[in-house]
């Protein structure tokens, strides 16, 4: 660190995000209030010519052309993954008041969330493999594609970034995840700002995947989306004005067979924990950004847990997986931008100083952000 | 918030799943001795490959580790983490109630996360149709069920957390660990790694030139690539009193970590990013370059990574270079769980006092250098008391921990 | 190496192996002179350069050895590159 004392606070001074609302998060925000999405090709263009499964609403982000954030060139080897992160880290960086200088970079970083890295371009990658003449005439330029680091590391080149670099799988929490790693990175002083945030890709093998597993319930429908957070690490006063204090954020697992009632205990405790290391009370939190919708019982755990982590406190909820669908490693960071867009675009800034995100994935995995509107942060 | 007070941490139980032996007993019997792990590919037909072998785990049957996770329900990667997890605690000497009731949880890194569960996928994809293939399997195919895993088998009740940042990511999952032991977040972490042998890999590798004909001969004149191979590594991490009030053994201490990225090429590594990486990770953990006593190398066995990691190596040790090894000439690539069977390996050279072999050199590459000492053939006694275990990857993400034997 | 070689080559091959190229650095077919270098001309990294090899060799159904890498950096070192190994595999 520069200033030579630990920090203490971490700040978000800038956000990009893509959804089925769009890019941006006023489109976010007018859709999570309205209920309404942009019409789009109901998710043709990101099926690549494959067949739709059948009994899912598919979600994509609308007229998505990475070409618009990342330039012309160089774009080829480049799964959707990748490009809807690098194209949200942009619309993030587009959002700071200043650019990172080049002295900069080697404290600058990203972190990622993703659970499978591109599914198609995996996917495709076996495929060209066993039906290539010889089974290793692959493409060599897709082959650093298949990897979970793949996004990360391209908006460290981009950027020229060589600060920590780090990807994390964690299903439906992906997000939260990555906000916890770079949070705690932040503080140890292991860097000074991280592009933060979680992604998931649409596509055919994915959509599969999801209806042959059964997992998304009734009404079930599958987005997609990115969404990338500046991360800062502040000791003293704020050089300008963050857009919320991401005051903590807990994620825990609890082994499936414990059943149900096991994991909505393990998110009301880190609801809990979270709020008492935020130093606020459950009845201080006046709006939840929520997560799980879609799954046979999913919803019922989550909010089970959260009611019992805010003891009884109902704050103003905004729906996000309803509207844009099973949106999976980016769910997370897409409500966590809804939060966001939330405080800066409707609510008056009396309504109350925190905020809080929950995320339950069907694997047993849970995790709670709270973050302070800025008006709060003073 | 005052300067919380940083806890020291230690490393009290080690497991393997490897090509070499399962079991740590196993595992460092073999390093010590320098024996092999390659053998013909038997997981996926290898018919028109030029190079068909590799450090496959033939032997593993994971019901003979495993006391709560059913085997059948997971993917290979997530069998060998919590298989490597259970080992590890055993060795360990932790009771299971005890453990689970701990503030406990576990840090897995992946490179290539389910990818068998992708390779099974595919098949039935071309087979029978995208609109067939099996839903079951399609639900163990995210990387982040290593963890999970870990904690299902451990019933362990804190975060579990897969590192996707590839031939790294066991680094970073130490380096995670010891943060949040250091930190007082949790007490107790399973740290390590897991990936399994596919076709996918061994193509992408092939195509790219990378693949050794016969072994991986790390700095060797003659070297000719990697060799893919897979398993599961697992350390148990936990706070220094934490381990004193069990009685427990530490092997060795955790005293810091460094990640970099390159930020330059999504295949080739840096100098530069490398060198800068082990500069952070002496400054963490508190040691200079002259307290080095062994770096265990990421030693891929290319021309490209043997050549740049000693280069960064020089850059910072200057004209005393310590020895350095590659394990991965008895394993192969192991991909996400390499720098994980790297640091069991380190620990295991810190607790029993010796250098772990570059088993398959022959002649040591000159262009790398004078005074290269690679510990050729068979482990060395020596007694070693600080350790450098090196991990990079593809993307440029480098991660460095550093061991110290406990005192 | 030098752009004189490859001349034998039949023009078709050329526009195929041009055209290959034109595919992996994203450009036009026309815009890649003889004697203009992939990677300080057109920015190709050290992957892009093994891509096209790969190209050749699947497209164009041919083996070349992986010590030939080296030596592709412009059209003329690919057109000897095809010639040659085109030739090997009529033998």
């Amino acid at each position: 660190m520069s200033s030579g004392t630990a920090p203490t606070v971490v700040r978000i001074t800038g956000y990009g995000v893509l959804s089925a609302a769009g890019a941006g998060g006023k489109a976010l925000y007018e859709s999570v209030r309205s209920g309404a999405l942009p019409s789009g090709d109901g998710g043709a263009e990101a099926l690549a010519g494959y067949p739709a499964p059948p009994g899912v609403r598919l979600l994509p982000v609308p007229d998505f052309a990475p070409r618009e954030y990342l330039g012309r060139k160089g774009l080829g080897a480049l799964s959707r993954t990748s490009t809807l992160g690098m194209a949200a880290a942009e619309l993030a960086l587009d959002s700071l008041p200043a650019l990172v200088g080049p002295e900069e970079r080697a404290r600058t970083g990203v972190v990622m969330g993703t659970s499978t890295g591109s599914a198609r371009a995996f996917a495709e990658f076996f495929r060209e493999s066993y039906e290539a003449e010889r089974p290793y005439l692959v493409s060599p330029a897709l082959f650093p594609g298949l990897l979970l680091n793949h996004c990360a590391s391209q908006v460290a080149m981009r950027h020229s970034y060589t600060g920590l670099n780090a990807s994390l799988a964690g299903g439906a929490i992906s997000a939260l995840s990555a906000l916890r790693f770079a949070r705690s990175a932040l503080l140890t002083g292991r860097a000074d700002r991280l592009l933060t945030g979680g992604v998931e890709e649409l596509n055919a093998q994915t959509a599969w995947a999801w209806q042959r597993s059964g997992a998304l319930g009734e009404q079930a429908a599958l987005g997609e989306g990115s969404a990338v957070f500046v991360l800062e690490a502040g000791g003293g006063a704020p050089a300008g004005t963050p857009l919320a204090e991401l005051t903590a954020c807990e994620v825990a697992f609890t082994p499936l067979d414990e059943g149900p009632h096991a994991v909505a205990a393990s998110l009301a405790r880190c609801v809990e924990d979270a709020l008492r290391a935020s130093g606020a009370a459950p009845e201080d939190v006046c709006v939840v950004s929520a997560g799980a919708s879609g799954g046979a019982g999913w919803s019922a755990v989550e909010a089970r847990g959260r009611g019992r982590g805010l003891a009884g406190h109902t704050p103003e909820l905004l729906r996000v997986q309803d509207v844009l669908g099973e949106t999976y490693s980016a769910g997370g960071g897409l409500q966590l931008a809804a939060l966001l867009a939330h405080w800066a675009g409707g609510a008056a800034p009396t309504t109350g100083a925190w905020g809080l995100v929950t995320s339950v994935g069907h694997d047993g995995s849970v995790g709670a952000a709270v973050l302070r509107r800025p008006s709060a942060i003073g | 918030m005052s300067e919380p007070r940083l806890r020291r941490v230690a490393v009290t139980g080690l497991g393997a799943v490897s090509s070499v032996g399962i079991g740590v007993k196993a595992f460092t019997e073999a390093i010590r001795e320098g024996r092999s792990g390659v053998s013909p590919i038997a997981s996926f037909d290898s018919t028109g490959f030029r190079h068909t072998q590799a450090g496959e785990v033939h032997d593993f049957r994971p019901q003979d580790h495993l006391e709560r996770l059913p085997a059948e329900k997971w993917g290979r990667s997530a069998q060998f983490a919590a298989s490597a997890a259970r080992l590890a605690v055993r060795d360990a000497d932790w009771d299971p109630e005890a453990l689970s009731s701990a503030r406990a949880g576990s840090a897995m890194g992946t490179t290539n996360g389910e990818a068998v569960a992708f390779q099974e996928l595919t098949e039935q994809w071309l087979a029978q149709g995208i609109g067939e293939i099996d839903g079951a399997l399609a639900a163990r195919a995210s990387a982040d069920r290593i963890a999970a895993a870990v904690n299902t088998e451990l019933r362990l009740h804190g975060e579990a957390q897969t590192f996707g940042t590839a031939c790294s990511a066991s680094n970073y999952a130490i380096g995670y660990g010891f943060d949040l032991i250091r930190s007082g977040a949790a007490d107790v972490m399973i740290a390590g790694g897991a990936d399994a042998v596919n076709r996918a890999t061994h193509a992408g590798f092939h195509r790219l030139g990378a693949i050794a004909p016969d072994l991986c001969r790390p700095f060797d004149e003659d070297r000719g690539g990697i060799m893919t191979a897979e398993g599961g590594a697992a350390l148990v991490l936990e706070s220094w009193d934490s381990a004193l009030s069990r009685g427990a053994r530490i092997y060795a201490e955790v005293l810091g970590y460094g990640i970099t990225c390159d930020a330059k090429h999504p295949t080739q590594p840096d100098r530069d990013g490398i060198a800068e990486c082990i500069r952070l990770a002496h400054q963490d953990a508190g040691v200079k370059p002259e307290e080095v006593d062994y770096v265990c190398a990421h030693g891929t066995g290319t021309a490209a990574n043997d050549s740049t990691e000693i280069a960064a190596v020089r850059a910072v040790f200057g004209d005393r270079i310590p020895p350095v090894s590659s394990i991965k000439s008895m394993l192969g690539h192991t991909m996400g769980a390499a720098s994980g069977f790297g640091a069991l390996a380190c620990c295991m050279a810190l607790w029993e006092g010796f250098l772990p072999p570059t088993a398959t050199v022959r002649s040591v590459d000159p262009a790398l250098g004078p005074d290269l000492d690679c510990v050729p053939g068979r482990a060395r006694p020596a007694h070693p008391r600080i350790v450098e275990n090196h991990g990079f990857a593809f993307g440029g993400n480098n991660a460095i921990v550093m061991l110290g034997r406990p005192e | 190496m030098s752009v004189d070689h490859g001349q034998e080559l039949a023009p078709e091959l050329r526009t195929r192996v041009r055209d290959i190229v034109a595919d992996v650095l994203e450009v036009s077919a026309e815009e890649i002179g003889e004697g203009q270098s992939f990677t300080e001309d057109f920015d190709a990294d050290s992957l892009l350069i093994i891509e096209i090899f790969s190209r050749f060799e699947k497209q164009l159904g041919i083996e070349i050895p992986q010590e030939e890498l080296a030596d592709l950096d412009n059209l003329g070192a690919a057109y000897a590159l095809i010639e040659r190994h085109t030739a090997t595999a009529h033998v």
